[in-house]
């Protein structure tokens, strides 16, 4: 596999191999972060579509020395938000109208444990759901939460524990 | 110590924020609590669980999309599309004319079903039609052959799209 910095370099020089690279690397977790936020896959490939090409567009803005992966997802996250409030959904707070998500728990037919964690988190405020994405799927520190989500790190903290004890009662009523 | 403070202790250790001695204290606490003992318990297969969750796919098509927004990648598919259908069609005028098989089988073949027979007899007479501007070229051409090819391209072209159809894995 590439190494990212050389992918960033091919995409800054033209190269479409580069570009690509960056995609595969990334276009799985930008749209499952986003899938599992917006609840809609044509809406969650819709907001990852933008958050590439905005990222591609602003590339040769990005600062080397940071996380791209960071910058990638702040990007995303800027743009889900933008489309929840569009759609005048809450993202602090979980609006329990909205549709969807039921394909998302399907998909693990197979694995009822892991369907019944989908299930749950779903259950959670979209900014939560944030959290716990980065945290588990991403393995973001704090700090990196703190700079993609752009709230203050002991806030964080204080959701992200909140949301394990809230996602640990809901797979226990399911189970 | 109280379950309230353990709670924070817990979570701590989750955080992979405790020091030796909070470790130390957590883990004598639960082995003599075993509600506390549940607690992290299950909490640890919460975070087993969410680090388990699968990665979805946008479709198919969604990388040339990008670089073609971009300004980077040609659209391909119609070239494609056409080099497929061409080929399809002069494949099958060369098997029908090279075909071992006879013009009965064929005949009878395309007339099995009464609409097919309906259409094809439309498109024969628009053939023979156009086919008295090629008969002083073409003596030992058989109008059916266009109209047999036409059928397998279409038919290969509609598994051709099928393989181009957008796969999606974990769609909605």
């Amino acid at each position: 596999m590439e190494n990212e910095a050389d992918l960033i370099s091919g995409a800054l020089a033209g190269e479409e191999e580069a570009y690509r690279g960056l995609l595969n690397l990334y276009k799985g977790r930008v749209f499952s972060f986003v899938y599992r936020i917006v609840r809609n896959y044509d809406d969650a490939e819709d907001i990852t579509f933008g958050t590439f090409v905005r990222c591609f567009k602003a590339l040769s803005s990005f600062d080397p020395t940071k996380s791209f992966s960071t910058w990638l997802f702040s990007i995303a996250h800027n743009l889900t938000v933008d489309f929840l409030r569009k759609k005048k959904q809450e993202y602090e707070l979980l609006d329990e109208r909205l549709p969807g998500g039921d394909d998302l728990v399907q998909e693990y037919e197979k694995n009822e444990q892991l369907g019944r964690i989908e299930g749950a988190l779903l259950k959670l405020a979209p900014i939560d759901r944030e959290i716990v994405i980065f945290f588990y799927r991403e393995e973001k520190s704090y700090k990196e939460i703190g700079e993609i989500l752009n709230i203050p790190v002991t806030t964080i903290k204080t959701r992200l524990h909140r949301a394990r004890k809230k996602l640990r009662d809901l797979v226990r009523e399911k189970g | 110590m109280r379950h309230k403070e353990i709670e924070i202790l817990i979570q701590k250790s989750l955080d992979h924020e405790t020091n030796g001695e909070e470790e130390r204290t957590l883990q004598l606490h639960l082995s003599r609590c075993p509600a506390c003992r549940q607690l992290y318990r299950e909490l640890m297969q919460t975070e087993q669980a969410l680090t388990g969750l699968i990665e979805f796919y946008p479709r198919q098509d969604f990388d040339d999309r990008v670089l073609r927004k971009l300004g980077l990648a040609r659209s391909l598919v119609w070239a494609k599309a056409a080099v497929v259908l061409a080929g399809a069609w002069f494949g099958s005028v060369l098997f029908l004319l090279f075909s071992p098989l006879t013009e009965e089988f064929f005949g009878r073949v395309l007339t099995s079903v009464p609409a097919l027979a309906r259409s094809i007899g439309k498109i024969q007479f628009a053939i023979s039609t156009f086919n008295h501007v090629l008969i002083p070229f073409a003596k030992n051409f058989n109008y059916a052959f266009p109209i047999i090819a036409l059928v397998f391209t279409v038919l290969l072209l509609y598994l051709f799209s099928k393989t181009m159809k957008k796969e999606v894995v974990c769609r909605a």
